[in-house]
This record gives structure tokens, sequence and C-alpha cells, in this order.
């Protein structure tokens, strides 16, 4: 298993907090970085290039999907992650036709969010 | 874990706190404001808020001027009023339907989080749109004119057609154009992308629930046929379906009639089906995986999208269909270079469409400045000259076309070798001087402009138009009328 990069979005200082405690137990995750809004997601995906953005879908000015276009049009875009408060059909096909690689529930965030991670990182065909 | 903000405005204390607990037990932030005359409007977008929940108002104007900033966004969140607006609320305040809701008072959880739900999907649709290509199929390559031409053949018939092509190359947007094309077009297209539903919720998505039909189905719910009713039904990423949804798919094809998960009455539908998929269903089919009398019902009228790099002759009419509809949503205003679309042109767009409007996205927004020139492309995109025949640029729509270049061309492709051969310099210097002319029509003669939609320094364009013998007197003229 690889060692897999990772950043961490979301408009919630105490989510991102939460999150990066999580995902400490996981010796093989890193999080090299943390952003507040999708405009900063952007920029830090390409400053940092991470294997994975793990993503919040609603934050103010731009919101989660816009941010997945913008990153997938970067060279070695990432995995990306969309984390939504709402876990239903409607939500999970725009998520996917934003270009998203997954979609996780932000009720069960963990659970969800460490099996795709996992098969990331014992999956080394992707970028 | 918080998801996103409310604004409450209520002059009632009781009953602004009591809503305030509620959205915050339901994960929203809630932002309570007895006069909105309090909030700086400067400080704050509409979109800040997932949604507005109207109470008392104690200042009327106040009131109406922040409503008339909400309307000033046409994205605005929806205003769920409380029950002393349900009568008149709507017309009062000139909302419609889609952006005024009522809010009933004591506030069910259930229903609060079902308004926010829909709320929230509201706004992603019409996000969505901005970045969707409207009006159908972009472009005049000869792939395109030969798919709008089918199109226009199928629409008028009930046939089901299966959409097939590569990710991204627009295989909804030639459904939606054969829908609007069809006499179903006052009825609604309903789109479904059986891919990104997990298999376990594609049945009930599809055919809808009784109440209690499962867990967590607290009311009845239509599906998207019955949503479909008398208009299109568009199935992307068929191929993606299990096998057991397929036989149930097959069996609505036939019969053209189903239950809904949960309930034993059988509806009759009226409702044209467009099946999509980027995989080789013939291949899947040998695999097992997928079914072959499903197929033979879906294939009825193949359609066949052509991959962008077969069609980059195009790509500058693309271009400029994209970045008007971004600079008409306020997406940011954006214009390539000459450079910047010649090393696109070179660029093999796996992603196709899709990706080149990502990238315009991306583009409008990281650059302020409007103006993007090859080196501003990110590098997957800066694909170097090889030597090899660029691409003949189709004129784009909006545009008459370049004068230089259509003389220049005269009938002939310009990337296509004549059967006797040609003289490759002086073929170059013909298109270099028509670019350089329809270049110098558009800046209105001003050489520094024209310089800029060429993407050369304006001494390197100097000396180029000394070189073509366009003459320093003609340049100097020119930049006098300037």
């Amino acid at each position: 298993m690889r060692q897999l990069r990772v950043l961490l979005v979301d408009d919630h200082e105490g989510f991102l907090n939460a999150a990066q405690r999580q995902l400490r137990n996981l010796p093989w995750v890193s999080v090299v970085g943390r952003a507040l809004n999708g405009l900063e997601a952007v920029r830090l995906t390409e400053q940092l290039t991470p294997d994975a953005v793990l993503m919040d879908l609603a934050m103010p000015e731009m919101g989660g999907l816009q941010a997945t276009r913008l990153i997938k049009a970067q060279t070695k875009p990432p995995f990306v992650v969309i984390a939504s408060h709402f876990d239903d059909p409607q939500h999970r096909e725009h998520a996917a036709s934003a270009g998203a690689d997954g979609f996780v529930s932000k009720m069960f965030y963990v659970q969800e969010v460490v099996p795709i991670l996992e098969k990331l990182a014992g999956d080394d065909s992707h970028v | 874990m918080s998801e996103a903000r409310v604004l409450v405005l209520d002059a009632d204390p009781v009953r602004a706190s009591r809503t305030a607990e509620l959205l915050d037990f339901i994960d929203y932030v809630p932002q309570v404001l007895a006069d909105v005359g309090a909030l700086s409007l400067e400080r704050h977008a509409p979109r800040d808020w997932a949604a507005v929940v109207l109470g008392s108002i104690p200042d009327p104007a106040t009131w109406q001027r922040f409503l008339d900033w909400l309307k000033r966004d046409p994205l605005h969140p929806p205003v769920l009023g409380m029950p002393e607006h349900h009568d008149d609320g709507a017309r009062q305040f000139g909302l419609n339907s889609a952006q005024f809701w009522p809010l009933d008072y004591p506030i069910k959880y259930p229903l609060l989080s079902e308004l926010l739900r829909r709320a929230s999907i509201k706004r992603l649709d019409e996000e969505a749109r901005v970045v969707s290509i409207l009006g159908g199929p972009t472009g005049h390559a000869p792939g395109i004119q030969r798919l709008r031409v089918l199109i226009a053949q199928v629409a008028p018939f009930d046939t089901t057609v299966l959409i097939l092509g590569e990710s991204g190359s627009g295989k909804e947007v030639a459904a939606r154009a054969i829908h609007d094309a069809s006499s179903r077009r006052g009825k609604p297209f309903v789109a479904m992308n059986c891919g990104a539903i997990p298999g376990e919720l594609l049945e009930s998505e599809l055919f809808g629930h009784e109440k209690g039909a499962f867990t967590g189905a607290i009311t009845a719910r239509k599906g998207r046929f019955e949503m479909a009713d008398g208009g299109t039904l568009f199935l992307d990423e068929i191929g993606d379906m299990s096998m057991p949804m397929q036989v149930k798919l097959l069996r609505v094809l036939q019969e053209r009639s189903f239950e809904r998960v949960g309930g034993n009455q059988t509806i009759r539908c009226n409702v044209r089906v467009i099946a999509a998929t980027h995989r080789n269903l013939e291949e899947n089919i040998q695999k097992g995986a997928f079914r072959e009398d499903l197929f033979y019902r879906l294939n009825v009228f193949p359609l066949e999208m052509p991959p962008l790099r077969e069609r980059l002759a195009d790509l500058p009419e693309l271009v400029d269909v994209l970045t008007q509809q971004l600079e008409k949503n306020g997406r940011g205003r954006v214009r390539l270079s000459t450079d910047a679309l010649a090393a696109l042109s070179r660029y093999r767009w796996p992603g196709n469409v899709r990706e080149l409007a990502n990238l315009i996205e991306r583009l409008a927004v990281l650059n302020p400045s409007g103006s993007v020139r090859a080196s501003d492309l990110p590098a997957r995109y800066r694909v170097e000259d090889d030597g090899a025949p660029s691409v003949a640029f189709h004129s784009t729509a909006n545009e008459a076309p370049p004068v230089g270049i259509a003389q220049a061309a005269a009938g002939e492709r310009l990337d296509e070798l004549p059967a006797e051969g040609l003289d490759l310099k002086e073929h170059m210097a013909r298109i270099e001087t028509a670019l350089i002319k329809a270049a110098l029509e558009r800046s209105g003669g001003v050489v520094a402009h024209a310089a800029q939609l060429l993407g050369l320094r304006r001494t390197t364009l100097v000396e180029k138009l000394r070189k073509y013998g366009l003459g320093r007197g003609e340049e100097a003229g020119m930049d006098a009328v300037a």
C-alpha cells in the first residue's frame, strides 16, 4: 500500500479538525493541506499535487462541484471525493457529472471515506 | 458537522429561536435577525445561504430593500414563508412558486429537512445549467453535421434511440436536441445517470416507491418514469445497469407499464426512452454483463457521437459558445489567443467536450485579466507544434468568417496535402499572411491589438508585416487611425 497524500476541503474549521483527527489513525494517509473554500482548493491542489481531495459539496463563493470541474482541468488531476450533507440519487448524479470520482455522506464520513482511500492506496494504476 | 447557512428573518423572538434550534439540530447554521436592516448587504451574496426563512416583518422598507437585492441574483435561494405569508406571499413579493415555498408552523423537522434538500438540488440544477451546452450539438465538422441530420430524422418518431460515444462527448446534449425537436418538447425531459446511483436505489428511483416500501420511505414518491410522463426519459450509462434491473427495464419497454416499489397498482406510462453509454455493449453481451434482448430493444436507432479529437476544426466555435455562456452568466470573461487555440488543437482531448468546458471554466475563473495565451494553459494542454499540419478551423457561428482565411482557402482545406503536392514554405506563408490580415481587420488596424490576437509581440508582428510587404507605411497609417 502506498502513502496517500490528501487535501481536506470544508468551509467549517471544526469539520476539518475532526476529519484530520480521524485520518491521523491511518498511518498510510498524510493530510498535506486544508482549504476553506473551493477557490483555495483549486489553488492548493495545483501547488501540492495531492493524490486525493476530500471536498465539501456546499461552500460559499465557489462550491465543491465547480472546484471539482476546475481541478479536473489541471495537469495530472487528483482523485476527488465529494462529501455531501444529503446523500440521494440527485446529489450523487451532480457529483458524477462534475467529474468527481467518489461520493460520501457527511453523516457517515469516516466509515465511507476510509474504504475509498484504502482502495485508492492499494491501486497504483491511478495517476 | 454543519453544512450550510440558513437566514432566519423573524420579529417573533420565540418562533425565531425555535426555528434556529431546529436548524441547528439538522446540522445547519442559522443566522437569526429580527430586522433584515441589520444585515450589511455589501458583505454578503444571496447565495451565502441555502434558504431564507421569512416570518414576521418589522419594517417593510428594509425587507423590500433586501428582497430587491436578493432578486438581483437569478439563482437566489428560495424564501420559505411562515404561515402568515402562505396566502399572498408569492404574489406580494413578486416570487414564483420555484422561489417561494410555504413552511408550516410549528415546523416538523422531516419536512424542513426535505425543503432544504430540495433547495440544495435546485441550486445544483441551476448551476449545472450554467455550464452545460444548450441548443444542440455545436460545430460544423462532418461528424457533427451527420449527427444533426440523424437527430432531425429520428426526432419526430417515438423511436427508442441509443447514443454511443466516449465520456464527455455530449450524449446528453444530443438527447436533449432529439427531445426539443420532437412533438414531446413541451413535456418533461428527465435525465438519469444509471452509473452514479447505487444499485439498491436504482429501482425506486426509476419506478418510484410507496410509503413504507423500505426503511426511509417516509412518503410515497414518483420515479423518473412517472416524472417523464408524456416526455422523454434519458438513461445515461445504461451499460452500468445491473442484470436484474435490465430485466425490469426491458419489461417496461415492452409493456409500457410498471409498478412502484412496494406497490401493486400497475401504472401506464407514455415515455420515449433514449439510452446512452460509453461502453461497448456488444462486448458486454459477450461477457454476459448485458442482456442481448434489451440491447435489441434499445438499439433501434443508434447514434454515434464523434470524439472531439476527430472534429478539432470545431474547437474555436465550441470555445466561443462556452465563453459566451460563462460570460452571460457572470462567470468571467475569457478570450483565447491564437497560439492558445493552436496548442489546444494539438491536444488529444480524452475527456472530449466536457474536458474542454472544464478547461474554459477554469481559465475564466483563474484569469481575471481575460486574455489567455498558450503559456497560461495548464501544462498538459501546452502541446508543442511538432511540425504536423495544423487544423483548418471552421469560421465560428457568431462572427463573420475571417476574410483573409476564406480567400486563402478558397474552397480547399488548408490541412490537406493536394495530390500534386505543394510548396510548404509558400503555403505556410499564405496562411500566415491571411491570419495577420484577419487579425488586423478585427483589431481595426491597430497593430498592438492584432499582435495580441495572434499571441505575438508587437515588434514581431511589425517585422512580419515588413517581411510580407504589408508595409510600414500601411502600418503607420493604420495605427494613426486608432
